[in-house]
């Protein structure tokens, strides 16, 4: 005789979702309540949403946020970290519920290199992306140490949802990164790989040669470019970032299957808007990132185009990860619960942490929870995973199950799921079983 | 700043080429019709469903070229029979019901499950949950998926999930595979009897691989006169999205000149696959511009790709806005 009493299939849901890892990085400058918009050229564009319950203006609502820092602002005095303003980032993107991806640059074209390392070093290289030359100063030994202090400290912290692998350039962008010496280069890239053990990473898809240092160490580490929609704005049809460099370089640098251990994160080149008056494609734009299975991108906080509306909302359904429990059967065995349920995602990417699912039961006596041992990360895009679990012995009785997926972060709660349903602690009751 | 433009990355002088690309060019290439019975119609392309009693006619059909494959309906599935019919089937694809488990068992130990059938009835799911209690999710990466839709849902987005090779019953359903050269890359010229280096990317914007053996072919035309050029490292298996490669190509003595060049993928039986393209010449090849071929000695071309990544160029000049 079966053991289910019974089997439901939830009613999927279409909405927006606002998942920790995934989407459109927040825009706290469009949130709230604002008398005008403002387009990235600083005109009043008409205010929408995206969904009436969204709180951002002209741009979807987000669980993922950006926090950066420099090294001079860090490392003030050599060996001597301050960690408060980074710290602060990270606090305030848990404030938005969201997790963030986070850089720590060693310089850019405006931010220096610390202090203390410019007096050692006060000529600036002839590279133009360059504040110090890596090949002949001990910036790589001293940088790499800066990332294993970061490292030791941020691994594994509950609000980082991937770390940028900045090796060298202005802001960190790689600028360069085939001119450094192997040996120098593989210091700072040990740095992040034996650092990071837990926290996801992302590397720049710069160049074949810093590319292929970071594969011989691990092969779990995704890429990030920064320059998604260019289609012609650097060099019209002979060259352009969308057409050449991304397809291209993503193969011949071997990146093509990282996506399934590694985050693929975008970030705008300019910004949608002038994608938008440039004339260029949004429909190709997005097909491509989903192609190479698009995690996240920063619109760099700027409005998106009221005309391209839908699209986005069609590209933020794609974006990362969007689970559905398509089906769940319940009964009891034993005195313990069983139930079987039916996973999808039907997202670009994997989620690439590993967030439990829980079990909910509930009846008068109390709530108990039951976290199951399924790794999610390994639920690639359309594919359709059956989980089994029974709970710990219960007492008699009838309990209200309820499913969810938990990332155990205060600020984060419960993943939002692609189903109807959702209650007020980010559970979804799925019905009742008898336990005798 | 001049020696890190995009002029001065360039080391060799190539061409881009970028075939315009077209959609849908066989609607019906992807649709399959399942056949019980030798009399049936023979038109398109089907798949031999074998019983008990009609295994020796099925295995008659099996010399024509339209019939994809077969499957053994569930529940003529002990291991006797499915031993006799797949020897009687020969070379067929064997496509196995994802709604047989015992069948699916038996074929993968045995090494001969050439296919799934995926059956659509009153709810999706049940395929769905079918598909996850086997562990076939990644299977559409090594054999062809078939989808028959026994109902009278949708079921679109479902074939597409699966990665369909070929649907029943599914009309409009996007299944198969669509393949485009987007760009090849190569030196405005190149020696007669010296290395052409060539970069291809093609894209595969179907749900599914190709299923078989695939090569690239390419070759140079003047006049009425054609060069086939050999290939050493053409993809001999096309997965989904992007795949770029790149090639020496060894040239043949030739007259110098200007030479027309041309491409095709050829499938393991040399039939030209249709691609995305216009200008499909009679034999299967698509344009790809024009060649020039001289005497100028260039023996670095030998070894071009060992250290120029020529699509590998970092601006270090933010230009203008685009659109203002």
């Amino acid at each position: 005789m079966s053991i289910w009493q019974w089997t439901r299939e939830p009613d999927i849901s279409d909405a927006l979702l606002s998942n920790p890892g995934i989407g459109f990085i927040c825009a706290p400058g469009l949130m709230g309540d604002p008398e005008e918009v403002h387009d990235n050229r600083g005109e009043i564009v008409e205010k929408y949403r995206f969904a009436p319950s969204q709180k951002t203006w002209n741009h979807p609502d987000s669980g993922l946020s950006y926090a950066g820092g420099a090294w001079r602002d860090i490392e003030k005095e050599e060996g001597c970290y301050d960690w408060s303003g980074f710290d602060a980032k990270l606090e305030r993107a848990g404030r938005l519920g969201c997790n963030a991806i986070v850089r720590i640059m060693p310089y850019s074209l405006t931010v220096d290199i610390p202090s203390w390392l410019r007096e050692r070093f006060p000529e600036d290289p002839e590279y133009p992306f360059w504040r110090i030359d890596p090949n002949t100063t001990d910036y790589a030994e001293l940088w790499a140490r800066f990332v294993r202090a970061f490292a030791a400290r941020y691994d594994g912290h509950p609000l980082i949802s991937s770390v940028d692998m900045a090796m060298c350039g202005a802001w960190g962008e790689g600028a360069g990164s085939e001119f450094v010496e192997q040996e120098k280069l593989e210091k700072i890239v040990l740095a992040y790989c034996e650092g990071f053990r837990r926290t996801p990473m992302q590397c720049l898809l710069h160049d074949p040669v810093s590319v292929g240092l970071i594969r011989r160490h691990r092969q779990d580490i995704g890429f990030r470019v920064d320059c998604l929609g260019d289609m012609g704005g650097f060099h019209g049809k002979t060259w352009n970032h969308m057409q050449d460099f991304y397809p291209v370089n993503i193969e011949n640098f071997d990146m093509h299957d990282t996506w399934e251990k590694g985050p693929v994160v975008f970030e705008a080149c300019w910004h949608m808007n002038d994608w938008y008056r440039a004339g260029w494609d949004i429909d190709y734009i997005i097909d491509e990132s989903l192609k190479w299975h698009i995690s996240s991108y920063n619109s760099k906080q700027t409005t998106v185009p009221e005309a391209w509306k839908e699209q986005v909302a069609g590209w933020v359904r794609k974006m990362g990860y969007r689970l559905e429990l398509r089906r769940i059967r319940a009964g009891s065995e034993n005195r313990c619960v069983q139930v079987e349920m039916l996973w999808c995602n039907t997202g670009a990417a994997p989620c690439y942490q590993a967030y439990p699912i829980v079990l909910r039961l509930e009846n008068a006596e109390g709530t108990r929870f039951f976290r199951l041992e399924e790794d999610i990360r390994k639920w690639l895009p359309d594919e359709d995973h059956l989980v089994r679990a029974a709970t710990g012995e219960l007492c008699p009785g009838t309990y209200t199950l309820s499913a969810g997926i938990d990332t155990g972060v205060r600020e984060l709660g419960m993943l939002q799921l692609a189903i109807q349903g959702r209650d007020g602690e980010g559970f979804y009751p799925m019905g009742t079983v008898r336990v005798e | 700043m001049e020696k890190y433009t995009l002029e001065a990355f360039e080391r060799y002088p190539m061409v881009r080429c970028r075939p315009e690309e077209t959609r849908d060019l066989e609607p019906d290439r992807f649709v399959f019709r399942t056949v019980s019975a030798p009399e049936a119609e023979k038109q398109g392309m089907f798949l031999l469903e074998v019983r008990r009693e009609s295994l020796q006619q099925m295995a008659a059909l099996c010399s024509l070229p339209q019939a994809v494959g077969f499957t053994i309906v569930p529940g003529e599935s002990d291991d006797a029979f499915l031993e006799t019919a797949v020897r009687a089937m020969g070379e067929k694809r064997y496509i196995v019901p994802v709604s047989d488990c015992a069948q699916i068992r038996w074929a993968r130990e045995k090494g001969v499950l050439g296919g799934l059938l995926v059956e659509i009835r009153d709810n999706p799911l049940d395929a769905c949950e079918q598909m996850a209690v086997q562990e076939l999710q990644k299977m559409y990466r090594k054999v062809p998926v078939f989808v028959r839709n026994c109902g009278t849902g949708h079921s679109e987005a479902y074939a597409r999930q699966w990665h369909a090779s070929m649907v029943e019953n599914m009309p409009g359903t996007c299944a198969g595979w669509r393949i485009a050269l987007r760009r090849i890359t190569y030196p405005r010229a190149v020696t007669s009897g010296g290395f052409a280096p060539m970069r291809f990317w093609w894209t595969n914007r179907g749900p599914a691989f190709v299923h078989e053996q695939t090569s690239v072919r390419l070759r140079l035309r003047m006049g009425e006169e054609t060069i086939e050029l050999p290939l050493a490292d053409s993809p001999d298996q096309i997965g989904l999205g992007d795949r770029v490669y790149n090639e020496i190509v060894r040239m043949p003595d030739l007259p110098p000149g200007t030479y027309a060049m041309e491409y095709g993928l050829f499938g393991e039986n040399g039939d030209s696959l249709m691609l995305c393209h216009a200008g499909r010449s009679g034999d299967g090849y698509y344009p790809a511009g024009m060649l020039c071929v001289d005497d100028i000695p260039r023996p670095e071309y030998e070894h071009i790709w060992d250290d120029y990544y020529a699509d590998g160029y970092y601006p270090l000049v933010d230009p203008p806005v685009p659109g203002t």
